[in-house]
């Protein structure tokens, strides 16, 4: 009798252990993951989209050209469209296929927007990228696929899954940062769109470097066969854009095949770098990095032009006649104002946005 | 009971072990390496300056002078920067290695100037190669690449036979 009761001791024992263990493991993954608060905030895009309360009717992809160069509270203000931007920095077209193919489990859009600038990388790139993309995915098959499909050589599936395998040795980089948002994070987009409001003007482009080969890879083309596939499958129409950023080169050769690409499947490819004039964008003034980004001033030009497509040739609808839709977004224009003026303020203050980077731009 | 406890620490200690030798994420673990340069013949000339790949970008550009103009490319969410320093003709790019600013990229920009064997933009390909004959190439399509140590130097010719392009890159990136 005392035996079995020491047995059961020990077996409550070592369950109470591992839970604890676990419990330890989890907490100490939650403090020293990066909380990408201050400085590098890309890293933090992704996860906010969790947050939103409303459907989409058009639902942008893509690295940073989408979320640097497009503004939803633009777009609503302009024509009551509702969208949400799902970017991260070097978003690789894989990841953009399971970011919309979770997209499409909780929200509805009629539009899909990819950003064809990523299909030049055929292959996985960057650990550093690909964490501040799928870190932040809740726990799904969508997720194990973007990992399976975006692990660089040195990478391992067990440590995106156990954040603390991966992240242990920050533990002497900590900073008060990383206790304050261990549970919680604020956002740092409005409906995924990163602004600034600094201006550096274009000066001269670097002369494009000659590739060996201009050919777009054969897996970029299979996740835009699944890209499409996907949009079919769940009503939506994808439309592919080239957004207006003048660095990296775009090439021709890419150009074309995308033109023919879209042209075969019987979907619209707007390169919008043929129409920057007619949107009216300045390289002097609509450019917070020379040429790469567009500013908020640029953004919301290029956000206007799009805007009509998107309601003109596209009939996305005017939303604002929903009372519950349009408080959504007046939160949203309200905290876009807050932030511009914020931004306007340490531009004013410093002579660079002092909270936004890492300071060592100018 | 207390082997049990003991495999559970081992495997997390092993799974622990497994990631500790890189910093997280975003950060950045900086390594001093040495390099001697090993660019043979494939340096650039400008005036008595001769320079290339993988050469401390203080010293190439405090030996070039004030250059035309500058830009500064911030790959997203700064991982990392290409600093391009203008000349008359010809462009350096400039990046971080392992915790030094060194010269990257030498682009023959146009027709102005040449590298130290007589190439020029716009020359006929088939004598821009006769320059380079001391040097093996392999093709890829329309670009002719010379390597030497690390040092990669792209000749890319035109449909009208010209030479369209001329560059010096790391060989290591060539993928």
């Amino acid at each position: 009798m005392s035996g079995k009761s020491n047995k059961k001791l020990h077996i409550i024992c070592l369950i109470a252990f591992v839970v604890l263990l676990c419990a330890a493991i989890w907490l100490l993954g939650k403090v020293l993951e990066p909380k990408y608060m201050t400085g590098v905030l890309e890293g933090a895009m992704t996860r906010e989209y969790y947050d939103e309360q409303n459907a989409h009717d058009v639902i942008f992809v893509g690295d940073c050209e989408v979320y640097e160069n497009f503004s939803p509270v633009t777009m609503w203000e302009e024509k009551g469209i509702t969208s949400y931007i799902r970017g991260s920095a070097q978003q690789l077209i894989w990841q953009s296929y399971y970011l919309l193919e979770e997209a499409f489990e909780r929200d509805s859009p009629k539009i899909v927007v990819y950003n064809v600038q990523s299909m030049k990388y055929d292959t996985p790139q960057s650990e550093a990228y690909n964490r501040m993309t799928i870190d932040g995915m809740p726990l799904s098959r969508h997720k194990l696929d973007a990992i399976k499909a975006s692990m660089t050589e040195d990478e391992d599936m067990i440590s995106y899954l156990i954040p603390f395998l991966r992240y242990h040795s920050r533990w002497s980089e900590l900073t008060a940062e990383d206790f304050e948002y261990a549970f919680r994070r604020d956002p740092v987009t409005i409906a995924g769109y990163l602004m600034r409001a600094d201006v550096e003007p274009m000066t001269k482009l670097p002369t494009a470097p000659v590739l060996d080969d201009y050919t777009i890879g054969d897996t970029c083309w299979e996740y835009l066969d699944k890209m499409q596939k996907l949009c079919d499958a769940n009503g939506a129409t994808l439309v592919l854009i080239k957004s207006p950023s003048l660095w990296p080169h775009w090439y021709d050769e890419w150009d074309e095949q995308i033109s023919s690409y879209a042209d075969k499947h019987g979907l619209d490819y707007i390169n919008l770098l043929n129409v920057s004039d007619e949107i009216g964008i300045d390289m002097q003034t609509d450019t917070y990095d020379a040429g790469l980004h567009l500013n908020i001033y640029g953004a919301e030009k290029l956000s206007r032009y799009f805007a009509d497509i998107l309601a003109d040739k596209y009939g996305v609808p005017d939303r604002r006649v929903d009372e519950a839709i349009a408080a959504d977004w007046e939160a949203k224009s309200d905290a876009y104002y807050e932030l511009l003026a914020a931004q306007k303020a340490e531009l004013k203050e410093y002579g660079y946005l002092k909270s936004w980077t890492l300071g060592d731009e100018k | 009971m207390k082997r049990i406890i003991a495999v559970i620490l081992a495997v997390m200690c092993a799974f622990a072990l497994c990631a500790c030798s890189d910093n997280g994420g975003a950060q950045k673990t900086e390594t001093k390496t040495e390099y001697e340069a090993d660019y043979g013949e494939l340096y650039y000339a400008s005036g008595d300056v001769k320079f290339g790949i993988f050469d401390p970008a203080d010293e190439v550009l405090s030996a070039l002078g004030e250059p035309v103009s500058t830009f500064e490319s911030n790959s997203c969410a700064y991982q990392g920067k290409d600093k391009f320093y203008y000349y008359d003709g010809f462009e350096v790019l400039v990046n971080d290695v392992d915790g030094t600013e060194r010269v990257t990229g030498i682009t023959i920009a146009d027709d102005t100037v040449s590298n130290p064997q007589g190439v020029k933009i716009g020359m006929k390909g088939d004598e821009a190669l006769a320059l380079m004959d001391d040097i093996e190439y392999t093709q890829s399509g329309d670009t002719y690449k010379f390597t030497v140590g690390s040092t990669l130097f792209r000749l890319q010719v035109g449909a009208d036979g010209t030479v369209k392009a001329a560059e010096y890159s790391v060989a290591a990136n060539d993928k």
